[in-house]
């Protein structure tokens, strides 16, 4: 049986066999493990562990460095969060990571070029993120394309649309601002090295699982994943569902580019172009089926922690850095490889 | 639970990943000798220093990893090179940093690369007992941070006097092409090629090379070739790397091939150099960043254990190579890869 | 129990350009009573799910809801008039829980205003209670995933949130054909539950034996038209499939043994 068969929605091809009544402590860890967020779990606590032990050495537990990867992983979360969800719904967006860049420009230029206040730059920021998840949904609703595809496309006009406006106006691709007040407190603040962006990640996190977990909305959002044409011979209406996720993972990456222009005090179009590959990547790892319908945005935030300690984590261990590339990579598959040996233990019949 | 076949499949998978998993660390281990290098007992030990900079994959870097790797040896101190990333320069332009305060080393060698990111951070460390010395990037701002000095060149002046020498040369209309967007230092740098070319009567451009672009060559060298097509005035480019100055020689041999086009370039290599012998290139500008490097190390260390350092900025270029004095630096670049650029 | 037909279908015909998906059709849905609708793939079976589905509009003919002449011009009119459909791939999301499919588009809510959520335990306990009336006891716990039950059980889900949900025509496209010996017979005894609760149960399958085995009323198509129609008892298993076009031969093998007429010695020897 393979995650082909489930979809296919077949019925099981081994015949259910007489198996001896199971414990109650057995079927609760059962249930425990067959939750979409067990494998991220799993593999955030052995990496943690990993790190804590070899890395102490060179200050990984120290309080310094807990804030950095922490911070640095809560920005990944709050893109992975709602990158997740759409996963979820069965749609991929490519072009989070062109949107953090010309978010960063639009506050740069308005904040730094303009000298205006930095709520402005925000607030054309999230029309933009608005606009291109709008047009991110509605193409592939109503074109059925692939979203890989049209988000790509997205992402390539986005890209050469910053460069565009950023050199029309202020001649650079880099720009610095140095925004004040209100806006760098709540964006850019910090205590005692711990960002904003972790409250930020926090109350996304609580947002996304009260959605996915407790409303119809959330049930829509799985059926869709799970088999779109069921799902609308139910009733659920997908394109609403699609469309709404779009724009969601775009504020995602609206929010980050705000957070980090704002604490780089610099604005930059390449900002976050790593984000379509480290995004889809926490979201697999915190296991988010590839072909939608299964995971969780604790999940995702599990493969967040997880992207934030390794990538950050290799520096205290005095290695090549280049390793650190090495390491995700392997790890995504040991994490895959988890995610679907527990998978099918929840579908395993009882 | 399984029927068997298939629990085998599985059991294979997650031995193949254990062995992965097994061999990555083995590497890790066999190699973290190289980033940070051994300690042999000697007047310094029991130093340790962070050096915080660019990638290798950047061919700049190279003679300055080189430079602070021999300082590590030589001295018999510790030297931990930990390199941003040049697609995530912000993000891990603070990362690195905060990484560094967080090892707790004795003294940090930082290239600020994004000043108003990476300042406050210097700020942090010298606020928690940890010296600083900034190398090669940030040279308008160390002064209030209170780091204790700075090593390199002053970016926008060796800019501007390279770009005077090219308009000197006979170059009208230079392009100067950035080939990691968003590097605000590299910017500045272009902004100095076009102060130094207009002081001579020319005018200056700038091109962009996109991130997703810069680090294939073929791309790199279309791109550069096609600005060229399409821009006939164009008779002079400024490249901020040696691997760039390549391309744009091969891009104006292909795009531009009846065109008497002035190429220079920023930091050399061995190529470069048989390229300005051969008159490819009419210059390199050298920052020398071996000694950046070498003598970072040397300071941090020194300043460590008798709170002595040079005052202010130690300057380690512009040095201009070109034909007059290219003979006497082939010579050394032949007996010691590796230190004058990347081979 | 009313005996008045809920559908009737009165000389149906549709034709596509070029091509007569159903001709001069008639029969009726009874309420409590089981309507098989015979036929190999491509005689018409799925045009007639169509038309009653709302899919599509008869170009011939009339068709009655209650006795009222209706058209349906979309899905939504033909579920509002009490027609459910399940179709062969079930429509069951394997990796959703089984309260959660069965709300699925109709979810209960509780709270007020801003937070109304979905009241699952509600979703829960409908779902068992409702597959627990269709005789399924091995699902016991509402939060499973689907993936968990056998084929049965999820046809079995399927048919009950359509009864739950006030299908008083149950339409069944060709429910065994992906099923083992055992699990259709679950669904047989799935089908049979369900028209004793008074539902008029449209039975549709190229299988002779499970039409046989459950069937009130039978209509045969062949190429669009009703070769047959007749109720139960009235033929044998052999001659259900006979009607059905490529069943002469089968027929003739499982009843006498006789070689097949291609196995037979060409002339030219």
């Amino acid at each position: 049986m393979t995650n082909a068969d489930l979809m296919a929605d077949k019925p099981p091809a081994v015949a259910p066999r007489a198996t001896p009544a199971p414990t109650r402590l057995n079927s609760r860890i059962r249930s425990l493990l067959g939750r979409p967020e067990a494998g991220g779990a799993i593999t955030v606590v052995v990496i943690y562990v990993f790190f804590a032990i070899v890395g102490q050495e060179g200050g990984f537990t120290t309080l310094d460095a807990t804030a950095s990867w922490l911070s640095n992983a809560a920005e990944l979360g709050i893109i992975a969060i709602p990158l997740g969800v759409l996963m979820i719904a069965g749609e991929f967006d490519l072009s989070v990571g062109t949107v953090v860049g010309a978010t960063s420009i639009t506050v740069a230029i308005v904040t730094g070029y303009f000298d205006m206040s930095p709520w402005l730059g925000i607030g054309i920021a999230a029309v933009i993120g608005v606009l291109v998840g709008l047009v991110n949904g509605v193409i592939v609703v109503r074109t059925k394309l692939p979203s890989f595809i049209v988000t790509l496309a997205m992402m390539l006009i986005l890209a050469g649309l910053a460069i565009f406006v950023s050199s029309s106006i202020t001649g650079a691709a880099s720009i610095s601002a140095a925004p004040t007040g209100a806006a760098k407190d709540i964006f850019a603040g910090e205590w005692n090295g711990f960002g904003t962006s972790i409250v930020f990640c926090g109350v996304l996190l609580v947002i996304a699982t009260v959605m996915l977990q407790k409303t119809r909305f959330g049930n829509w959002i799985y059926a869709t994943g799970g088999n779109e044409s069921t799902a609308r011979m139910m009733g659920v209406p997908t394109a609403r569902v699609k469309i709404l996720l779009f724009i969601g993972s775009s504020l995602g990456a609206v929010l980050v580019g705000v957070i980090q222009t704002l604490t780089f005090s610099n604005g930059s179009i390449s900002l976050g172009s790593q984000y379509v590959f480290t995004g889809i990547a926490a979201a697999v790892i915190g296991g988010v089926l590839l072909t939608g319908g299964f995971g969780s945005a604790i999940g995702a935030v599990f493969g967040a922690l997880t992207y934030g300690i390794v990538s950050l984590g290799v520096f205290y261990l005095g290695w090549d850095a280049n390793l650190t590339q090495l390491f995700i990579g392997i790890l995504i598959l040991v994490a895959v490889f988890l995610n679907a040996r527990l998978r099918r233990l929840a579908v395993g019949r009882s | 639970m399984l029927d068997t076949s298939r629990r085998r499949g599985l059991t294979g998978a997650y031995i193949a990943s254990a062995a992965g998993l097994a061999i990555t660390l083995a590497l890790a281990g066999c190699t973290s000798g190289g980033a940070a290098s051994t300690k042999k007992e000697s007047y310094y030990s029991g130093i340790e220093i962070a050096y915080v900079s660019g990638p290798l994959s950047d061919s700049f870097f190279p003679p300055m990893y080189n430079g602070a790797m021999q300082a590590s040896e030589d001295l018999g101190v510790k030297v931990t090179w930990i390199p941003i990333d040049e697609a995530d320069i912000e993000r891990t332009s603070v990362t690195t940093m905060e990484t560094a305060i967080a090892s707790k080393p004795d003294a940090i060698v930082v290239g600020s690369f994004v000043p108003s990111a990476v300042d406050p951070l210097i700020e942090k460390a010298v606020d928690q007992g940890i010296p600083v010395y900034v190398s090669q990037s940030g040279q308008s701002s160390w002064e209030s941070t209170g780091a204790f000095g700075f090593i390199g060149q002053d970016g926008v002046a060796s800019g501007t006097q390279a770009g005077a020498k090219l308009a000197a040369n006979g170059a009208k209309a230079v392009l100067c092409v950035i080939n990691v967007p968003g590097n605000p230092y590299l910017a500045q740098l272009c902004d100095g090629v076009a102060e130094g070319v207009q002081s001579e009567g020319g005018t200056s451009e700038v091109l962009n090379i996109p991130t997703a672009d810069s680090t294939d060559p073929t791309k790199v060298t279309a791109d550069i070739g096609a600005y060229l097509k399409t821009h006939p005035n164009i008779d002079g480019v400024f490249a901020l790397n040696a691997a760039v100055g390549t391309y744009a020689i091969s891009a104006a041999e292909s795009a531009a091939p009846d065109r008497d086009i002035h190429i220079a370039t920023l930091a050399l290599s061995a190529v470069g150099l048989d390229d300005v012998k051969s008159g490819k290139l009419d210059f390199v500008v050298s920052e020398q960043p071996y000694l950046d490097g070498y003598l970072g190390v040397l300071f941090a260390v020194q300043y460590v254990k008798f709170g002595l350092a040079p005052i202010g900025q130690v300057n380690t270029g512009p040095l201009f190579i070109d034909k007059t004095n290219i003979e006497s630096i082939l010579k050394i670049a032949a007996d010691y890869p590796g230190v004058l650029g990347s081979s | 129990m009313s005996t008045q037909p809920i559908i009737e279908f009165r000389n149906v015909s549709k034709h596509y350009s070029g091509v007569d998906a159903v001709v001069g059709l008639s029969f009726s849905l009874v309420p409590g009573e089981v309507t098989c609708l015979l036929g190999e793939n491509g005689a018409g079976k799925s045009t007639v799910i169509k038309m009653l589905t709302g899919l599509e509009t008869p170009t011939d003919g009339t068709m009655l809801v209650d006795g009222r002449e209706t058209q349906f011009t979309n899905p939504r009119e033909a579920r509002a008039a009490g027609i459910s459909t399940v179709y062969q791939e079930v429509g069951t999301l394997p990796l959703m829980s089984v309260g959660r499919n069965f709300v699925l588009g109709a979810e209960p809510m509780r709270g007020f205003g801003p937070f109304k959520f979905m009241d699952i335990a509600k979703a829960n306990r409908i779902a068992l209670e409702e597959m627990r009336k269709l005789g399924i006891a091995r699902v016991t716990d509402g939060n499973q995933l689907v993936g968990t039950l056998s084929g049965g059980e999820r046809q079995a889900l399927a048919i009950g949130r359509a009864t739950y949900f006030g299908a008083r025509v149950l339409v069944l496209d060709e429910p065994t054909a992906a099923l083992g010996l055992r699990e259709s017979a679950t669904v047989l005894r799935l089908i049979e539950k369900v028209r004793d609760s008074g539902v008029a149960v449209l039975f549709i399958t190229h299988n002779g034996y499970h039409a046989h085995a459950t069937g009130d009323n039978f209509v045969v198509l062949r190429r669009g038209a009703n070769v047959a129609q007749f109720s139960r008892g009235d033929r044998t298993v052999g001659e259900i499939m006979e009607l059905m076009s490529g069943g002469e031969e089968l027929a003739r093998l499982l009843t006498s043994g006789e070689p097949l007429a291609a196995e037979q010695p060409s002339p030219q020897g």
